[in-house]
């Protein structure tokens, strides 16, 4: 008898999306987002890839499910992401982790071509209030991912980024450093507790749960 | 949200003074030149981009001296003690605005041009200012700026000339576009977009905005022979009156490169390039048969004709986003569904914290579709806040068409307009 070689644990990786065959379901949603395409052509071509991804990432990933995508103007998608989230509704009380985050995720044409903001793509709905160094403490809870993200960067990119500062794999302590700290506060309460960073060693593509 | 810098005028100078030497002076007669040149001259309107700038400096003095109508000056630099090495200002300038000083000695040079200044990035130029101008001059040096001049050029049709420098080689490059081809963008490879990466910064104050956020670019100082800045100009000016006036073979979509260690120039064709980032649509541009503020969008939509369109409408209503919904201090959201100004302080505070409700970026719309005003969609302007738009664009897929208020003065003419009524 001859031992199989154990098989990939994913059939695709991340560079892989435009491959990925979506399901029905997916297909169809992805469909009625297309009719509703505006914009450029470059632009709405753009927006479909980045669309298409999207929900090849909500079928692969088993993290990110989208809960909204709108693509008449700026591309804007409302997402839940699998991640523990730090939050701190009472600096006397102990962290409380959440188990997920629901994202904002807002992607202006001039991204395609001028570098933007690391704080203009992605603001965290809820929970509410988030205990990250780099999310900002009041209504709009922006997220930021640097002092500057390259023109045209890709939205799996994006989130990508948002994981990383959800779980604290990369993350700023210094609240002197101009390259993202939003949160001079949780940037000491981080230095105190650096023993339980990070929050999580999770890749970002978790292996597909069996069907209960 | 922030507030905007604006166009302002040169104030004239004293009635003493006026009026100079007529341009005509001193221009010689052109070889097979168009019999009006004085008259074209006189009525031409540019706009110069990066004019404190060692070579917009001396461009937009040439401008001066031909005695064109109008000069809209754009920069947002201060200057230098350095500035002395490579400007035609000396050392006392320093730490003044470069686009004022550099506004104030066109207005000493030519009082009868209007000269409008706005202290700024081109990013933050109201988008109808470039409308009545004939030809707009680059000459800054970061690709961002060049990247948004090129495209706003692009969608209103209008004539580009570029300078450009890379001395290591003493080089001077010009560009001409004609507004219908290539834009400036088309020619960047992945070196020019790292570069802008690197140059860029944002401040962190910015993400509340309910637009971009406002970018500072933070470049190599300018490293350059203060006569190649000054050729760069000379071969500008030479290629902008070749544009206007129809001398010799048309300059147009063409790019000259003179090269100092050869003295030799090469002239090549620019060709836009299908791979470019940027969006080529030329707006088609109508005045509205009535004030904006009393239109509503479904009328403008009727009115151009994409009422219709099978490709997804949206209005981009002037400087004037439309929020959905925003965010106070006693609740997490609370609906807005108003446009908002953008250089406005707040659009409206919360009638139960009294705390000012902040547009949420996600939930504001620049390009804004029917499905996301509603009701709102058959409301005159000026009931939802937007009274004082001077422009609507209305695109439908590669059509935008942009419709202008039918009584609306662009930003730059109602400069030139206050500064005459201050000289008189």
């Amino acid at each position: 008898m001859t031992t199989q070689p154990p098989s990939p644990p994913f059939a695709y990786d991340l560079t892989q999306l435009p491959a990925v065959p979506l399901s029905p379901p997916l297909q169809s949603r992805f469909d009625l987002v297309r009719a509703c395409c505006g914009g450029a052509r470059v632009w709405r071509e753009r927006k479909l890839a980045e669309a298409r991804d999207l929900f090849a990432l909500e079928q692969i990933s088993n993290r990110v499910q989208l809960l909204g995508l709108d693509l008449s103007g700026d591309l804007r998608a409302r997402l839940t992401m699998r991640a523990p989230v730090p939050c701190l509704p009472d600096p006397a009380q102990p962290l409380v982790v959440a188990p997920c985050a629901l994202l904002e995720l807002t992607y202006r044409e001039e991204a395609l071509y001028q570098p933007q903001a690391g704080f203009s793509f992605v603001r965290i709905a809820a929970p509410r209030p988030v205990w990250l160094p780099n999310a900002s403490l009041d209504v709009h809870q922006v997220i930021c991912l640097g002092p500057a993200l390259p023109a045209s960067i890709p939205v799996k990119e994006i989130l990508l980024l948002v994981y990383g500062a959800l779980c604290l794999t990369t993350v700023t302590l210094d609240p002197a450093d101009a390259a993202g700290t939003l949160n001079p506060a949780a940037c000491e309460w981080w230095m105190q507790n650096t023993a339980r960073i990070p929050l999580s060693r999770e890749p970002f593509l978790l292996p597909p749960t069996a069907p209960s | 949200m922030r507030a905007r810098p604006s166009i302002r005028p040169v104030r004239g100078i004293r009635a003493s003074c006026w009026p100079v030497v007529p341009a005509a002076a001193r221009l010689p007669h052109l070889v097979r030149s168009p019999l009006d040149v004085t008259t074209r001259l006189a009525a031409l309107r540019v706009a110069v981009i990066g004019a404190g700038g060692s070579v917009g400096q001396r461009a937009s003095e040439h401008l001066a001296r031909l005695q064109v109508a109008h000069l809209l000056l754009i920069d947002p630099k201060i200057l230098k003690r350095e500035s002395a090495l490579t400007h035609t200002t000396g050392p006392e300038t320093t730490g003044r605005a470069s686009a004022w000083v550099t506004g104030r000695r066109c207005k000493r040079l030519s009082p009868a041009t209007a000269v409008a200044v706005f202290v700024g990035p081109v990013q933050a130029l109201p988008l109808d200012a470039l409308l009545d101008m004939d030809v707009v001059v680059v000459t800054t040096d970061n690709p961002a700026a060049e990247m948004e001049a090129g495209q706003r050029c692009l969608h209103l049709g209008l004539p580009l000339i570029q300078a450009a420098l890379q001395p290591e080689m003493l080089v001077v490059q010009v560009r001409c576009l004609s507004g219908r081809g290539a834009c400036l963008a088309c020619g960047f490879g992945p070196a020019d977009y790292e570069m802008m990466r690197r140059q860029v910064r944002f401040s962190c104050e910015g993400y509340a905005a309910a637009g971009p956020a406002p970018m500072t670019v933070t470049g190599p100082p300018t490293r350059s022979f203060s006569y190649l800045c000054g050729l760069a100009a000379d071969l500008a000016l030479n290629q902008l009156l070749r544009l206007v006036l129809a001398l010799g073979r048309t300059v147009e979509d063409t790019v000259l490169e003179f090269c100092g260690y050869t003295n030799r120039s090469v002239v090549s064709s620019l060709v836009a390039s299908p791979a470019c980032r940027c969006d080529h649509a030329r707006y088609e541009i109508v005045r509205a048969a009535k004030p904006l503020a009393a239109s509503s969008l479904a009328d403008l939509a009727r009115t151009v004709g994409c009422a219709e369109s099978d490709s997804p409408i949206t209005f981009r209503v002037g400087e004037h986003p439309w929020v959905a919904r925003g965010a106070c201090a006693c609740d997490a959201e609370v609906p807005v569904e108003r446009f908002v100004d953008e250089a406005a302080a707040r659009p409206a505070t919360c009638a139960r914290c009294q705390s000012p409700i902040q547009p949420l970026p996600f939930h504001t719309f620049r390009d804004v579709p029917p499905a996301v005003l509603g009701a709102a969609f058959g409301r005159p302007l000026r009931r939802l806040g937007a009274g004082r738009a001077r422009f609507v664009i209305v695109r439908a897929g590669d059509r935008a068409v942009l419709v202008r208020d039918a009584a609306a003065v662009p930003p730059a003419v109602r400069a030139e307009v206050q500064s005459l009524t201050q000289g008189a």
